[in-house]
C-alpha cells in the first residue's frame, strides 16, 4: 500500500518530513523512496527506519548548531534545510555532511536495538563503501539476492558460521540511498560531501576490546568498533569544514564529463578523499538577506566568558560576530533564576534550589 | 638395552619423520586460512521497558522488545513521574533475527553504560558503584518457526564498578561522560536459540544504592560468542589429532612394555604427557551440540591447565635426565624433583583455586565476579602473583639446568677426539640430535610466544576499513594448537624405546647413511634410558 505513494525525490521527502516535524504535524505513515532499492520485509520495518532518519536529521541539527554556535553561519533550522538542497557554500558541505553521518549514525542504532529487523548481517560492506556512479545498480541486485529464500537461508548459516559484527553497513546503504543526485557539477560535489560524511562514522569508531582466553586471560582477545558519540562526529566534521577545498566550477565539469566517458567508479573531484568540497564563496553572513531568511548577525548573543577550558571561537567570538561584522558590543547584565545545588536521583528526578544569579550578557547592536 | 628411536634413526629416516611433521605443522596453519575469526561480537543497545508493578517482582515476568509500554530516556518528559524501580532495560540476543547455534560454545557479555552530563548535576564521585539487578530467561525455536515463550535462566544482583572520565574542554549539557565497560556475565554454554536480559538499576537512598549513578542515556550490551565456524574447525583438529595421539601412545606403551626392565622415569613422563594431551584433544565439543553443558568453559580452562602442567614437569625432568651426572644403582623416581616441580604445583595450584573462585562459581552464578569486592581483588591477585613468581622461579630453574646440561656437553665434548672415529661419529650424532630437540622445543616455544604478541598486535591494529578476509587469529591459534600436538608426537615417537639390535662393532658409512651403534658395555647403568647418558657413564669410567 505504501509503494502505491512515492516522492520523486528524496530531498523533496527531507523537506517535507522537516516541515512537517517544525509545524507540529504528525504524520502516521511516512513513505520514503528506501523502498525502490533496499527491500524491507515488514511494514513496521519501513515506519522504523523513516523514524530514524527523522532523529537522524534532529541530531544533525542539533549538533550542528552546537558546534557553530560562536560562528558567523550558525545553523538555524531554516538554513539547515536550506543548505542540505542545491547550494554548493563550505556550509552546505557541512550541513550535507553532518546529515549523511546522522542518518548513518541513527540507523546504526536503532538497528542495534533490534528495532528494525532488516539491518545487514550480510558482508556488503565492500559494495556500499567508496563510491561509484552505478552504486544504485550494485544495492539493487544486493537487495533483490535478500529476497531470495535460498540466499537468506545462506547468510543464516553465514551467522552460524562467522558471526555478524558489523552493524553500520545497513544505516550507510540508507543514508546513501536515501539522498539522490542531479548529474551536474552540483550533483557531484553534493555526493562527495555526503559520502565523506558517512566516512566520518566510520573514521570517529571507537574500538573495545575484551578478554576471554584462559581464564580470562589475554590469550584470546576479541575487538570491535562502535559508532562513536555524535559530539565527536560532529567536531571531526568541523574541522573538515575549516580544511574544506574551494574547486572551480570548470575543473569539476572536467572531472565528472571524464568520469563519465571512461566509466571511473572512483573518486573523480579533484580534491583529497576526505576532504570538504565547495564550489561558491559563502555569502556574507553579516548582513541580513531577505531572500534567504537568514537574520545576519545583529542581536546575536558572544560570549566574553574566560576560562581555561574556553574554545578558541567562543573567545574570539564578540570580535568575530560583533565587530568584524561593524557592531558593537552591548554588555546587560541581568538577574535570572537558576537551578543551583541540584541534587540528581536516578532515574529521573532532580531536586534543585532556586538561586538568584546576575549574568552578564554580551550581544551585537 | 636398547636406546631410543632417536638416536638408532638413519639419517634418512630422520629426516622423512621431520618433513612429515613439519608438513602436518604447515597443514594445522593452512587449516586456521578457512576458519573466520575465533569470535564475534554484537552489541545491543538496551529497549527501556516500563514495569508498573515493580512491587510484585516475580520471576516469571519478562520484558522483552515487544513490551507494552517503551520510553526513551533522552527524551526526559517521557520519564516523569517514573521510579528508578520501575525501568527495566530489555536486550534480546541476538540482534536480526538470528538464533544462536550450539556450535557457538559461549556467550561473554560486558555492559557500557553512557552517562551524559547535565547542566548544574556533575557526578559526586567519578568512581561510581554499581548495583545491578541481572535477570536470564531463554527461549527456543519450535517447529513450526515460532518461539517458547520465556524461561527462567539465572538470576543475580550483582555490585560493579564503573569509572566516568569527562573531558572538560567540551563541557555541554547532554554530551556523553567517558565511562568503561562493566563485565556481566559469561554463559558456559549456548544451548537455547535465544536469550533475554533483564536489567535493573533499583535505587535506594537510605543503604546507598546507585546513589552516585548520573543520568544514563544509553546501556548496551556488548556479547561475544565464539564462531560456529572456527569451532567446526577447532573441533576437526581435535577429531583427527585425538586418534593419533592416542594410536602413537599405544604403540609407545607397547614398545615400553615388550623390554625386559621396568619403565623408566622419562618413559613415564612421556606417556603421562601424551595422556594429558588425548585428554587435551578429545573431542567433547561434539556433547554441547546434544547436552546443555555451562561447565565446558572451566573444563577447557582445566584441560589446558592440567596439559601445560605436564609439559612443564617434563621439560623440567627431561633436563634432569639428561644432567650427564649419574649417581649409579639409584633408580630415578619423581622424589628426586620434588624441589624442582613444586613451583609448577604452586603456580598451577594457585591458577586452579583463581580458576574455581571465578569461573567455578559462573557454573552457580553466571554474573559473578571476583574483583568486584577488595577482599576478592586481594585474593585474585595473590593467586595470579603467586602464579606469577612460581612460573619466574620455574623458569629461571629450567634455563639453570638447561645451561649445566649444555655445560656438561661440552666438557664431554673435549674427551671426544680421544675416541675412535666410529665411536666419536656416533657421540657427535646423539649430542647432535639431543640439542636438535631442545632447539625444537625452544623453536615451539618461541613460535608460540611470537603468535602471542603478533595476535594482540593485529586485534589491537585492527581497523574497521581494511579487507578483513584473512583471519590472522585464527591461524595463529590453529597453528599453534597443532604444532604442540605434533610435538608431543614427535617426542612420543623418538623417544620410545628402540628394538634393534645392533652388531657391538659399529658398520662404519659415510655421511647421513650412518647407522648409529650402540656401545657394548652398557649393562653399568641399567636404568638409563638413553645412550647419551650411558656415554656419560663410559666416560666418567674411562
Amino acid at each position: 500500500m505504501f509503494a502505491t505513494k512515492m516522492y520523486q525525490s528524496n530531498i523533496d521527502f527531507v523537506l517535507i518530513y522537516f516541515i512537517l516535524l517544525f509545524h507540529n504535524v504528525v504524520i502516521s505513515t511516512p513513505v520514503i523512496n528506501i523502498y525502490k532499492t533496499v527491500s524491507l520485509s515488514s511494514t513496521s520495518d519501513t515506519e522504523g527506519v523513516a523514524e530514524s532518519v527523522t532523529s537522524g536529521i534532529l541530531l544533525a541539527l542539533q549538533h550542528c548548531q552546537n558546534v557553530f554556535l560562536w560562528d558567523k553561519w550558525n545553523c538555524t533550522n531554516v538554513e539547515f534545510h536550506r543548505l542540505t538542497k542545491s547550494t554548493a557554500t563550505k556550509e552546505a558541505a557541512f550541513s550535507k555532511a553532518i546529515l549523511a553521518a546522522a542518518v548513518v549514525h541513527s540507523i546504526t542504532r536503532d538497528c542495534s536495538r533490534g528495532d528494525i529487523q532488516d539491518c545487514s548481517c550480510k558482508p556488503v560492506r565492500n559494495e556500499l563503501r567508496g563510491y561509484n556512479s552505478n552504486h544504485r545498480k550494485n544495492i539493487q541486485s544486493v537487495t533483490d539476492s535478500t529476497l531470495d529464500e535460498a540466499n537468506d537461508s545462506n547468510s543464516i548459516k553465514d551467522w552460524s558460521w562467522s558471526g555478524c559484527s558489523d552493524d553500520t553497513s545497513f544505516g550507510n546503504l540508507v543514508a546513501k540511498d536515501y539522498i539522490t543526485f542531479e548529474d551536474d557539477v552540483f550533483g557531484s560535489v553534493g555526493k562527495h560531501n555526503y559520502r565523506v560524511g558517512r566516512e566520518i562514522v566510520y573514521q570517529t569508531m571507537i574500538k573495545r576490546c575484551r578478554c576471554h582466553g584462559v581464564s580470562g586471560s589475554c590469550s584470546t582477545k576479541t575487538c570491535w568498533m562502535q559508532v562513536a558519540p555524535f559530539k565527536d562526529v560532529a567536531r571531526k566534521l568541523k574541522e573538515k569544514y575549516n580544511k574544506a577545498v574551494r574547486l572551480s566550477q570548470d575543473n569539476v565539469e572536467a572531472a565528472v564529463a571524464l568520469s563519465n566517458s571512461i566509466k571511473n567508479d572512483k573518486k573523480y573531484l579533484p580534491a583529497p578523499e576526505y576532504a570538504l568540497v565547495y564550489l561558491e564563496q559563502s555569502p556574507d553572513y553579516c548582513i541580513l538577506n531577505a531572500t534567504n531568511g537568514w537574520p545576519g548577525t545583529k542581536g546575536r548573543t558572544c560570549s566574553k566568558t574566560l576560562s581555561e577550558f574556553t574554545s578558541v571561537s567562543e573567545r574570539k567570538s564578540c570580535r568575530n560576530l560583533c565587530r568584524q561584522c561593524g557592531h558593537r558590543v552591548k554588555k546587560e547584565t541581568r538577574t535570572v533564576k537558576k537551578s543551583c545545588n541540584c541534587n540528581f536521583q536516578w532515574c529521573c528526578s532532580v531536586k534543585c534550589d532556586i538561586c538568584l544569579e546576575k549574568v552578564e550578557r554580551h550581544y551585537c547592536v | 638395552m636398547p636406546g631410543t628411536i632417536l638416536e638408532n634413526l638413519s639419517g634418512r629416516k630422520l629426516s622423512v619423520l621431520v618433513t612429515i611433521l613439519v608438513l602436518s605443522q604447515l597443514a594445522c596453519f593452512l587449516v586456521g586460512l578457512i576458519s573466520p575469526s575465533p569470535a564475534s561480537t554484537q552489541s545491543i543497545l538496551a529497549t527501556v521497558c516500563v514495569d508498573d508493578k515493580p512491587q510484585d517482582d516475580k520471576l516469571n515476568h519478562w520484558f522483552d522488545l515487544g513490551c507494552s509500554k517503551k520510553i526513551h530516556l533522552e527524551r526526559e518528559e517521557s520519564t516523569i513521574g517514573l521510579d528508578a524501580n520501575n525501568l527495566v532495560f530489555a536486550m534480546q540476543m541476538p540482534l536480526h533475527g538470528q538464533d544462536y547455534s550450539s556450535w557457538q560454545q559461549n556467550l561473554v557479555g560486558e555492559l557500557q553504560i553512557d552517562v551524559i552530563y547535565k547542566e548544574g548535576q556533575k557526578l559526586s564521585n567519578p568512581m561510581i558503584e554499581l548495583l545491578l539487578d541481572a535477570r536470564i530467561a531463554y527461549s527456543d525455536k519450535t517447529k513450526d518457526g515460532g518461539r517458547t515463550p520465556w524461561k527462567y535462566y539465572t538470576h543475580s544482583q550483582t555490585k560493579r564498578f564503573m569509572d566516568c572520565i569527562f573531558n572538560e574542554t567540551f563541557v555541554k549539557d547532554g554530551y556523553p561522560y567517558d565511562c568503561t565497560m562493566v563485565p556481566l556475565f559469561e554463559l558456559g554454554s549456548l544451548f537455547h536459540d535465544y536469550y533475554l536480559l533483564n536489567l535493573r538499576l533499583p535505587y535506594d537512598k537510605k543503604k546507598e544504592i546507585n546513589t552516585g549513578l548520573g543520568r544514563v542515556s544509553d546501556i548496551y550490551l556488548h556479547t561475544i560468542h565464539m564462531n560456529g565456524g572456527f569451532t567446526k574447525v577447532w573441533v576437526s583438529l581435535k577429531t583427527v589429532f585425538f586418534p593419533i595421539i592416542l594410536a602413537i601412545m599405544i604403540w609407545f606403551w607397547n614398545r615400553v612394555h615388550s623390554l625386559s626392565r621396568k619403565p623408566a622415569l622419562l618413559e613415564y613422563m612421556l606417556i603421562s604427557l601424551g595422556g594429558t594431551l588425548a585428554f587435551l584433544d578429545l573431542p567433547i565439543e561434539y556433547f554441547t551440540l546434544y547436552f546443555d553443558m555451562p561447565y565446558m568453559l572451566f573444563l577447557s580452562d582445566i584441560r589446558q591447565g592440567v596439559f601445560y602442567a605436564m609439559l612443564l614437569s617434563f621439560w623440567l625432568v627431561f633436563t634432569g635426565e639428561h644432567m650427564l651426572i649419574q649417581e649409579t644403582g639409584e633408580k630415578n623416581s619423581l622424589r628426586k624433583y620434588w624441589k624442582h616441580l613444586s613451583s609448577v604445583a604452586v603456580g598451577c595450584v594457585s591458577l586452579l583455586i583463581f580458576d574455581l573462585c571465578e569461573r567455578g562459581v559462573h557454573l552457580v552464578n553466571p554474573f559473578y565476579s571476583i574483583w568486584v569486592t577488595p577482599l576478592g581483588t586481594n585474593l585474585a591477585l595473590t593467586f595470579v602473583i603467586c602464579a606469577g613468581l612460581s612460573a619466574g622461579i620455574y623458569f629461571a630453574f629450567l634455563c639453570y639446568m638447561i645451561w649445566r646440561v649444555f655445560k656438561n656437553i661440552s666438557i664431554k665434548r673435549s674427551v671426544l677426539p680421544s675416541m675412535t672415529q666410529a665411536r666419536r661419529l656416533h657421540y657427535e650424532g646423539i649430542i647432535y640430535r639431543f640439542c636438535f630437540l631442545m632447539f625444537a622445543t625452544l623453536i615451539c616455544a618461541a613460535v608460540t610466544i611470537c603468535s602471542f604478541l603478533l595476535s594482540q598486535y593485529v586485534q589491537g591494529e585492527k581497523k574497521y576499513d581494511e579487507n578483513m578476509d584473512l583471519e590472522l587469529t585464527s591461524v595463529i591459534h590453529t597453528g599453534v594448537y597443532g604444532m604442540w600436538n605434533v610435538y608431543i608426537c614427535a617426542l612420543l615417537m623418538l623417544y620410545a624405546p628402540s628394538h634393534k639390535r645392533w652388531p657391538s662393532e659399529p658398520i662404519c658409512a659415510e655421511g647421513e647413511e650412518v647407522e648409529f651403534s650402540r656401545l657394548s658395555n652398557d649393562t653399568s647403568t641399567p636404568n638409563e634410558i638413553s645412550s647419551l647418558t650411558s656415554f656419560v657413564a663410559k666416560a666418567n669410567i674411562e
